[in-house]
């Protein structure tokens, strides 16, 4: 029987257009599709932003290969001895030095929080970059190693200043609470911080109102490595587009 | 009537595919588009052959097929090279799909007008 076949053909052909047809409708009401729709464009950046994601995300696995390549490279370096070990003992104390690795030990950590107003002059009962800055002054000339604020870490050319409601520490805008942590001898640092007259108390008996934690001497601080803050446009400085490990 | 099974065909297609609510990919949308070009094309020359008693069941479904895929399959040949071949397509669909409305209005014409169909086209 050819004209039921006949039939069966047109029925299928039929019910596929059928799909075919309302999908399209579905997703010209989501105002996508269509080549003639009215952002012709839409499909192509699209497809571009989607590309460039890939694109990165094939770049930062190949980041993370090549760190753990250069990782197992200098333990291999290390277990192997000789001046590459010599060396590479003195970048790691470099990196220490610079800030641009995470660093464990014991040291103390003390918690610097705004006060209340009651009564007090508003301007007084903030946490300001000089309070901080002392403090992490105080902490340096008394040997620690490595010194942070929150997340920030203090290297070399770590500025700490007030932007408005919150203190720039190294690029990183923190807010009170500010963490202290410092890695040092923690006896030495304690006496250096808790000294009559030194700046906590100094600090503490301005009557400003400011919430000054106990000191806490610790077996085991984990400071965070300098991480340079991911900011929008933050691609056009000099000083980032340079290697930075 | 057996021609109700293709409409009725028709109707089940359109609410499985509304009621299903696939949403295609944003990028596979042209393609989709030009897809449904190819098969209103082909539709077009089953009912003009059929016109002619020439209709053949596999022709007809494996040129559906086969037409719906390679038009869908060149305009994605051509987002990869950057060319909007869905444009040829388009174009070249739209035409052939004019040329058998014309040739089936003729057909149905002459019918009416004559007893016997003469293979004038366009």
């Amino acid at each position: 029987m050819p004209l039921s076949k006949n039939i069966v053909a047109w029925a299928i052909v039929s019910a596929v257009i059928g799909v075919m047809m309302s999908v399209q409708y579905h997703d010209v009401l989501l105002g996508g599709a269509a080549i003639w729709s009215s952002l012709p464009d839409v499909a192509g950046v699209h497809a571009r932003l989607e590309a460039v994601t890939d694109y990165n995300t094939g770049l930062s696995h190949e980041i993370s290969q090549v760190d753990a390549t250069i990782v197992r490279l200098q333990n291999n370096a290390l277990r192997r001895g000789g001046s590459v070990a010599d060396m590479q003992r003195q970048i790691n104390a470099a990196k220490v030095l610079s800030g641009t690795s995470k660093v464990v030990g014991e040291g103390i950590t003390v918690t610097i929080s705004d006060g209340k107003i009651r009564g007090a002059n508003l301007q007084q009962f903030l946490t300001h970059d000089w309070d901080l800055r002392s403090v992490v002054n105080e902490l340096f000339a008394a040997g620690a190693q490595a010194v942070a604020v929150n997340q920030a870490r203090i290297t070399a050319t770590t500025a700490i200043f007030c932007v408005g409601p919150v203190v720039n520490i190294g690029g990183q805008r923190l807010g009170s609470p500010f963490v202290v942590q410092a890695i040092g001898n923690p006896s030495v640092l304690y006496a250096a911080l808790s000294l009559p007259g030194g700046v906590l108390e100094i600090l503490k008996e301005a009557n400003r109102g400011l919430a000054i934690s106990n000191l806490l001497m610790k077996k085991r601080i984990v400071l965070p490595a300098y991480e340079t803050p991911l900011m929008p446009m933050s691609v056009g400085g000099n000083a980032l587009s340079a290697p930075t490990k | 009537m057996v021609y109700i099974i293709p409409v009725a065909g028709l109707i089940i297609g359109l609410l499985v595919g509304l009621l299903i609510n696939v949403h295609l990919p944003i990028l596979y949308g042209s393609y989709l588009s030009v897809a449904i070009l190819a098969a209103f094309d082909t539709v077009f020359g089953g009912l003009r052959s059929m016109l002619q008693k020439r209709f053949d069941h596999r022709v007809f479904l494996s040129g559906f097929f086969f037409n719906t895929l390679l038009a869908a399959l060149l305009a994605f040949i051509g987002s990869i090279l950057g060319l909007d071949l869905t444009l040829a397509a388009v174009v070249a669909f739209g035409v052939r799909i004019f040329n058998n409305l014309a040739a089936i209005r003729h057909l149905v014409l002459s019918r009416q007008k004559f007893e016997s169909p003469n293979d004038r086209i366009s």
